[in-house]
This record gives structure tokens, sequence and C-alpha cells, in this order.
């Protein structure tokens, strides 16, 4: 029965009743459509200007901060010296190499030797893996071992290693055994590899430090008392 | 007679929806002057912002640190270098002032046989005829625990070599 009753309802949507429904209700249709466009607008347009404008405040920020940065570097650098420059950049790389120099160390002991009077007997290094470069480390340079044999008592051997210990390559002394007028010690000498990680002009520099320099004069002292 | 409007008199019906219709016309108006005044605003403060004159500035700063790429690369190295040398240098022990430290405390006639040192502990042993040296040689090594220069002095062992008519004293120290 009710089935019959809506199956006999017919539903006209035409062109004119369209606009017989619009022309009745006007009123409301255009302000409610504009109230809805109006929530529309602010909910997905105004809010994500709102966040742009708070975006651009702190990118604003960043890029004021690096702009200082930059201007800081490049007044640091422009007032480098390049000729004193490369005078320490050799200093430190003849004080920590970038790979085992051999020569270096054993001109560092024949150095040592001379000035102190003691005789080496013999030596041998522990070179390790030479089939792979030596990677990078963050934690600090690496160390190429040597033992060294030395014809000489403990005061000999004390003011030998006193004497290394202003020499390049840098090294240090892991242990002394001396027995009789043979003294043995293991000494490491550091290397570091280049470090090939990325920084850009961003990463702030500054002016080298009285400590930098306090360095760079020891260095300096132990290079010209070394050399022949 | 009686007189009877048989038109519908215009307003008296529809009266609420009028206005209705006006709240609605005046919420619509309220919300587009919201919508479009804060529109305006937002713009201009995007507009005004001096984001982009920063970043010109920033490509013009970067284009003439270019011409400094070596002098910063060679500045790099140089602080790098520098930064594990420090490091080296203040842990490195100086094994030399050790070994001179203990040997100042050793009387003429005591002999060294053998001495050992390593990055924690000292080992010496020595020999003479006189036991007054040795005893000598045990007080001033003590006078170096008193110093700090080392943590503790034990004694290994003393003995008599009665073929050589020599004492033989070993002590061993914790470094500091």
């Amino acid at each position: 029965m009710i089935e019959s009753i809506f199956s006999n309802i017919k539903f006209s949507f035409d062109k004119s009743t369209l606009t017989i429904l619009y022309t009745h209700h006007k009123a409301y249709i255009i302000p409610v459509g504009i109230v809805l466009v109006c929530v529309f607008t602010f909910f997905f347009l105004v809010s994500r200007q709102i966040q742009d404008v708070s975006l651009t405040k702190s990118e604003v920020e960043e890029a004021q901060k690096r702009i200082t940065v930059l201007k800081e570097n490049l007044d640091t650098l422009s007032k480098i010296d390049e000729l004193a420059q490369n005078l320490q950049l050799e200093l430190v790389s003849k004080t920590l190499p970038i790979e085992k120099d051999f020569t270096g160390i054993l001109n560092a002991i024949s150095q040592a030797s001379s000035s102190t009077g003691i005789s080496v007997a013999d030596y041998s290094f522990q070179v390790g893996d030479v089939s792979r470069l030596p990677t990078v480390s963050a934690s600090g340079p690496l160390i190429l071992t040597l033992s060294l044999s030395l014809q000489t008592d403990a005061a000999g051997a004390a003011r030998f290693l006193g004497e290394l210990s202003k020499t390049v390559p840098l090294s240090s002394v892991g242990s002394v055994q001396m027995s009789g007028s043979l003294s043995t010690v293991n000494i490491g000498f550091y290397y570091r590899p280049l470090s090939f990680t990325k920084v850009g002009f961003h990463t702030p520099i500054r002016n080298q430090s009285s400590s930098d320099s306090t360095l760079l004069e020891t260095l300096s002292s132990w290079q010209t008392t070394g050399s022949p | 007679m009686n007189e009877i409007n048989l038109l519908r008199q215009r307003g008296s019906e529809d009266r609420p929806s009028q206005k209705l219709a006006r709240v609605l016309r005046l919420i619509s108006i309220v919300l587009l002057s919201i919508v479009g005044l804060s529109s305006a605003i937002l713009f201009f403060l995007n507009f005004s912002s001096p984001l982009f004159s920063l970043q010109r500035e920033e490509a013009t700063l970067l284009s003439n640190l270019s011409a400094y790429q070596n002098q910063f690369n060679k500045y790099l190295i140089i602080q790098d270098r520098l930064k594990n040398i420090s490091g080296v240098l203040s842990k490195r022990t100086k094994y030399n002032e050790k070994i001179d430290d203990l040997l100042q405390k050793v009387p003429q006639n005591v002999f060294i046989n053998s001495l050992s040192v390593d990055a924690k502990s000292m080992q010496i042993s020595v020999s003479s005829h006189s036991l007054s040296a040795v005893n000598t040689l045990i007080d001033n090594t003590l006078e170096l625990v008193a110093d700090k220069k080392i943590k503790r002095l034990t004694m290994n062992s003393l003995s008599f070599d009665v073929g050589k008519g020599q004492y033989l004293l070993s002590l061993s120290a914790d470094l500091l």
C-alpha cells in the first residue's frame, strides 16, 4: 500500500522549479552561502595565512642570525694573512700529519737521539692494516705505535723522552721499561686523516684565541729547535 | 457591513522570516568584513616581510665569501689540528718528569736494576750494599706520596743476596 503511494510520487527539479525556489528563498540562500564561504575561507585560507605569518617571522629571525654569522665570517676571513695562515697550516700538519709520517717519526727519533747523545739500538713499528685507508674519527687522532730500544739507563731514557716530547710529529709515551743499560719505550705517534665533512660558510668562525696562539708558538719553538 | 479583506496582508505573515533574513544578512556582512579585513592585514604582513631582501643579502654574502673558500678550508684544518693537538698535550703523561722525580730520590750508593713505568703504575727494583741507603730510598720515595706525585707506594720485597752481599728491594707505586 505504502510502496504504491511512494511509487506514484514524482519529483521534478527542472530549471523553472529551481528558479522559483531561489526567488522565493533568495533572502536566506545568499546570506547562508556567504556565511558558509566565509567560514570555509577563515578555516582553510586565513588560518594558513596566520601560520605563514608566524613562519615568516621565525624565518626572518633565522635569516638575520645567518646573515650576522656570514658577515662576521666575511670580516674574519678577509682579515686573515694568507702567508701566516700557510705557515700555521704547515706547522700543524707537521705536528699532526694527515697520514703515518714514517720519515717525520724517524727524524724526530734521530733528533732526540743526537741532542741527548743516546743511541738507538733498534726499533719496530706496529703499523697494522695498510690495505685500508684510515678513517677519520671524531673522538680524536689515530696512533702509530713504535717500540724503541735505547742503549741508556733510566736517567738517559728520561732525557730522551723529554727531548722527544718536544719534537714533531706529536707523540706520547705508552710505557718505559729499563733493565741494566737498555731501555725499551713504547711510543705512540699521532696522525689524523682529513675530514671530508661538508662545512659551509654558515659555520661561525672566530679569530684565533690566545690559547691557540700560545700553542702555535710552542709548536713553532719545537720545530725551530728541531730544524737542522 | 463588514469588510472582509481576502488578500493576504503583506508583511504580517512573513514578519518572523524577514527578521531571520535580516539577522542572516547581518551575520554574513559581519563575517565577510572580518574575513576580508583579516585577509588584507595578513597579506600586508606577509608582503611587508623583510624575508626576501634578507635572502637576497644572504645570497650576496655567500657569493662574496666564496672568494675566501681556500682560506676557509685552511682555517678549518688548522682549527681541527689545534683542537686535537691541544687534547693530546693535555692528556699526555710526562714520563720523563715521573722518572726524574723518582731518580732524584735514589741515593748514590743504590743501583737501579730495573725500572718499569706505564700509565698507571711504576715498578723499581734496586740493589745496594747498604741497608741504610735502602732505607733512605724508601723514606725519600714516601715523600713522593706526601707531595702527591704518586698515589700509593708498596714494598714488594726486601731480600739479601748473601753471595753478592747486596740488599735487593722491589717497590711499586700507583701513579696519579
